[in-house]
């Protein structure tokens, strides 16, 4: 009966827009790598990252190892494929908790009376304006520093501007039509919000979000280099830099060793997450 | 509508478009969105173009003024305005001619016009090619052309913002733009159906009055034919991408020759003069573009359909020098 | 000919009880905050969407609000559904009050509306199925047979099975439209709204949708509350039209009477304004100069007086009451076009 035709699949114009990025496939090839050393880096180290073997320390670059030793003679590659996990768990793990706060405070403040709106945006505003590395050094002083409070202090900082970013779409669709007539079948609100808001809202949280992942993997670099980060020995990368900064005129090779992750996960973020902006929403949807 | 190549054309047409073919590239595959289309239109005459959604007649538009999507392409034809052929014309000598010699007027008046300056600043940097001309000329100028449309206090207008207009006033300052120059084209993509029908009779009536004024001619796009009933000269029946009649308006209203045509009067509420629950329509739907039929690109729809319609595409059949239309029904009544 | 300003209902001896009885409703929604009007030293800060309206409406009709751009006749259709507020008035379901029980379920599944925009009116990233079904779920359906009901459901709008996969974006105007009806009749409603039905459709096919929505009246024993500013349309579909202008009906009655005799120089004016699709039938004149002024600057006494024809100081002065030219054909004139 009729002339249009449903079009080819999601995957297959995903597939497309891949071959038409190619920065896009990079960023996707960065991450997907990171989350192999995540996943599998440990067990494929060639070392234990944590064992000490003095009497190798600061050895450069080599095939015995990769990245050198450092100034307890542990094999630098193998703590760096360590940390890729604390770095994407703590990173990753945050972020999601950040996430998942942020939208249901969002939606709240979006879809509910004025009153509760105006409380919360006073809440997230005076979070949001502290500027981040002071509010996590006072966090990680009062409370001991250790990876849950690492956590606390990124949830912290994260939630406000996400829950602003909700929000704002929220304010916006609640008065579309697909709104008003699903409200005029008789939803209720809390169905209204999951089942009808929800998933038109998320779509940009998630790419803001995946772009955060390096810039908090980077906080906590900073707060351990300021020597209020994960504690020692774990092997973070903040921790694999602070040891590398601290040996720099003995071991140049484990700064650059620290420093080369942070900067593929950045990358590989961005890249993937500016691609997703452009892939996703629109074009993808405008199939006819 | 097309003039035969024989015919003595005494006049210059100030829009000639001859076989001109337009596409899209998406991401599913081509759309072969125009497709041999002719048109002329006599100078001073109002010309309409009427037709429905996948007709093609926005971008009949577009591809006139040279303001086409980036995914669009011109993939045969030639368009002559006022002689000059316009797909050899270099970008800076077509932006020379749009604005000043050939000008158009958007359906939204909402966001057709620049929020953030006023009308009055709008309205001077039109006339930026008047060198001779001084700021406070152009803006007398300008509050004529304001006072001209209907726009009561033109001179206090001119230093206002267009969101504080209502939706009428601002159509009227869009067209008192498209004026300022004095163009001989003015192509109008349904000006009026984002108005209600009061306003919509009263910029109907200004179009009038200005063409007499200012003895511009008018391409005017629209699916409503009450509204081309009123004002144009001549009409254009396009149906997804081709031409299928053209004529004046009196032969196309009253001896509609295309089966579409008649169809879509047919379809009208406002042309049934008995109250009937049940109303006409036509049956299917506007054809993918992507595939376009062989044959006839009515025919799946067409009730008088018949053998050659499946295969064979119509020929262009005059009825006499200017009403023209495309189907096989009309070849055997063809006059010799 | 004059009347008192509140309708007189029909006794129910006289007639059935009316399925709808709406009595002087009044919509109005703040322009800004309390606060900044006190600043500003406004004393209202409310608009009027829709001032004082009363009618019934019978089962088994259709009822066509007619009105252009600042009329109120979509704020109208809201207040009856329940998704704005009202503010003074009465709207009568069945003999019930509605707004005062809180909107119950039942009153939501007994009334449907259907909105303007035919695409932008489906949640985007919802199938057809899921939208459709989604009455059921709402209601606490969900254990009927789903998947059965939308194909029933898309069945009944003609249109394929395979449908129910698709997503509002890969329909025409046309098929999302029906996709609404499907979603609006789910749950058997006695009283659809319809929010201009036919905006955005092509007019060929303008009727198959009107006559889709004429066989489910009859099948299903639906009655129609249609909005729009579509004379030519709403001369065939409806049995009665009101006519409405800066929030008030200014005229309303059968549909027959109001295009054969208006009254009010507002209905005269917009039934000049349409343009007639027949080049031998030129009009030379403007039917109606001006504009709807704005809802914040409501002009005193009859509000259509600044473009009226007619107009006497009396119609600057005081707002007309409702006068009756017949028992069902109504107007708000103190000189109607009859009298001239």
């Amino acid at each position: 009966m009729s002339e249009i035709p449903a079009g080819p699949g999601f995957l297959r114009l995903l597939g497309q827009r891949l071959r038409n990025d190619p920065l896009g496939l990079l960023g996707l090839v960065l991450v997907l790598l990171v989350l192999f050393c995540a996943v599998f880096g440990p067990s494929l180290a060639p070392y234990n990252p944590l064992k000490l073997a003095v009497l190798d320390r600061f050895q450069s670059p080599s095939w015995t190892h990769l990245f050198g030793t450092d100034n307890l003679g542990r094999d630098v590659f193998s703590r760096v494929l360590a940390g890729t996990r604390i770095a994407l768990g703590v990173g990753g793990g945050s972020i999601a908790i950040a996430l998942s706060i942020g939208l249901m405070l969002g939606l709240v403040a979006g879809y509910g009376p004025r009153w509760l709106d105006n409380a919360l945006l006073l809440l997230f505003d005076s979070v949001y304006s502290f500027p981040t590395v002071m509010l996590g050094l006072t966090v990680m002083t009062l409370l001991n520093p250790s990876i849950g409070t690492l956590v606390f202090v990124i949830v912290v900082i994260q939630t406000p501007a996400y829950s602003r970013l909700i929000r704002t779409a929220t304010l916006s669709i609640k008065t579309s039509e697909y709104i008003l007539a699903v409200r005029s079948l008789g939803a209720s609100p809390p169905r209204v919000l999951l089942v009808h808001i929800l998933p038109n809202v998320i779509g940009p949280l998630f790419i803001i979000a995946s772009m955060d992942i390096p810039s908090v993997i980077a906080l906590e670099a900073g707060l351990t280099y300021l020597g209020m980060g994960i504690p020692p020995p774990a092997p973070s990368w903040g921790r694999i830099l602070q040891e590398g900064f601290d040996s720099i005129r003995d071991a140049p090779w484990i700064v650059i060793a620290g420093g080369i992750p942070l900067i593929i996960t950045t990358l590989g973020f961005t890249f993937l997450g500016e691609a997703l902006r452009d892939w996703l929403d629109p074009r993808l949807r405008r199939v006819i | 509508m097309a003039l035969p190549a024989e015919a003595q054309v005494a006049d210059d047409p100030v829009l000639q478009v001859r076989d001109l073919s337009i596409g899209f590239r998406t991401p599913r595959g081509p759309v072969a969105a125009l497709r041999h289309v002719n048109l002329d239109v006599p100078r001073g005459s109002i010309v309409g173009v009427v037709g429905e959604s996948g007709s093609g007649k926005s971008s009949l538009a577009l591809a006139i003024m040279g303001l086409m999507a980036g995914n669009a392409e011109i993939l045969g034809g030639d368009i002559r305005f006022s002689g000059i052929d316009l797909r050899r014309l270099p970008p800076a000598g077509l932006r020379d001619l749009r604005g000043r010699r050939m000008t158009m007027v958007f359906q939204d008046p909402m966001t057709s016009l620049n929020p953030v300056r006023a009308i009055g600043r709008q309205m001077i940097d039109i006339q930026y090619r008047e060198q001779n001309l001084s700021i406070a000329q152009k803006r007398g100028r300008s509050a004529d052309m304001l006072r001209r449309v209907g726009l009561p206090d033109p001179e206090q207008q001119l230093d206002r913002y267009c969101h504080q207009f209502s939706g009428g006033m601002r159509q009227r300052i869009a067209i008192a733009m498209s004026l300022l120059e004095e163009p001989e084209l003015l192509i109008a993509d349904e000006p009026t159906t984002a108005l209600d029908v009061t306003l919509e009779a009263q910029i109907i009536q200004l179009l009038r009055d200005l063409r007499q004024e200012f003895n511009t001619s008018i391409l005017f796009i629209s699916h409503n034919l009450g509204v081309v009933a009123e004002l144009c000269d001549y009409i254009v029946v396009l149906y997804a991408g081709e031409v299928v009649e053209s004529g004046p308006v009196r032969e196309i209203f009253y001896r509609p020759a295309h089966p579409y045509t008649q169809a879509l009067l047919a379809c009208d509420p406002a042309r049934l003069d008995l109250v009937q629950r049940e109303l006409p329509t036509i049956a299917g739907d506007v054809p993918n573009l992507m595939r376009v039929p062989t044959g006839c690109v009515f025919r799946p729809r067409c009730p008088k359909a018949f053998a050659p319609c499946t295969n064979v595409p119509p020929p262009d059949v005059a009825l006499d020098d200017v009403h023209h239309a495309r189907c096989h029904l009309l070849t055997d009544e063809q006059d010799g | 000919m004059a009347e008192a300003a509140s309708v007189t209902r029909p006794s129910p001896a006289a007639a059935e009880a009316p399925l709808l009885a709406v009595e002087n409703l009044r919509v109005r929604y703040p322009m800004m905050g309390a606060v900044r009007a006190a600043l500003q030293g406004r004393r209202d800060r409310f608009l009027d969407a829709v001032l004082d309206v009363s009618f019934t409406l019978k089962a088994g009709t259709t009822l066509a609000l007619v009105g252009e751009s600042g009329s109120g006749k979509s704020s109208l259709g809201r207040a009856i559904i329940g998704l704005v507020p009202i503010h003074s008035g009465h709207v009568r379901f069945l003999g019930k009050e509605p707004a005062l029980q809180g909107m119950t379920r039942d009153y939501r599944r007994d009334v449907a509306m259907m909105f303007q925009d035919p695409v932008s009116s489906l949640s985007p990233r919802r199938s057809v199925r899921s939208l459709i079904t989604e009455p059921f779920i709402v209601h606490g359906l969900s254990r009927r047979d789903l998947a059965a009901e939308a194909t029933r459901l898309l069945a009944l709008v003609g249109l394929p099975a395979d449908f129910a996969s698709r997503y509002p974006h890969q329909l025409s105007g046309g098929q999302a439209r029906r996709v609404g009806v499907a979603r609006a009749v789910a749950l058997l409603p006695k009283l659809i709204i319809a929010d201009e039905p036919t905006a955005g459709l092509d007019v060929s096919v303008q009727g198959e949708i009107l006559n889709l929505l004429t066989r489910l009246q009859r099948e299903l024993g639906l009655s129609y509350l249609i909005i729009t500013h579509n004379l030519a349309v709403v001369r065939h579909v409806s049995d009665e039209t009101a006519i409405m202008y800066m929030g008030r009906f200014v005229e309303q009655g059968p549909t027959a009477d109001i295009f054969a005799h208006a009254a009010h120089p507002y209905t005269v004016g917009l039934l000049g304004a349409q343009p007639k699709p027949d080049p031998d039938r030129r009009r030379d004149y403007v039917a109606l100069m001006g504009e709807v002024p704005s809802l914040a600057r409501r002009p005193s006494g009859c509000e259509f007086h600044p473009r009226c024809p007619h107009a006497q100081e009396l119609c600057r002065r005081e707002v007309p009451p409702v006068f009756e030219l017949s028992p069902r054909h109504r107007h708000r004139c103190y000189f109607p076009a009859a009298t001239n």
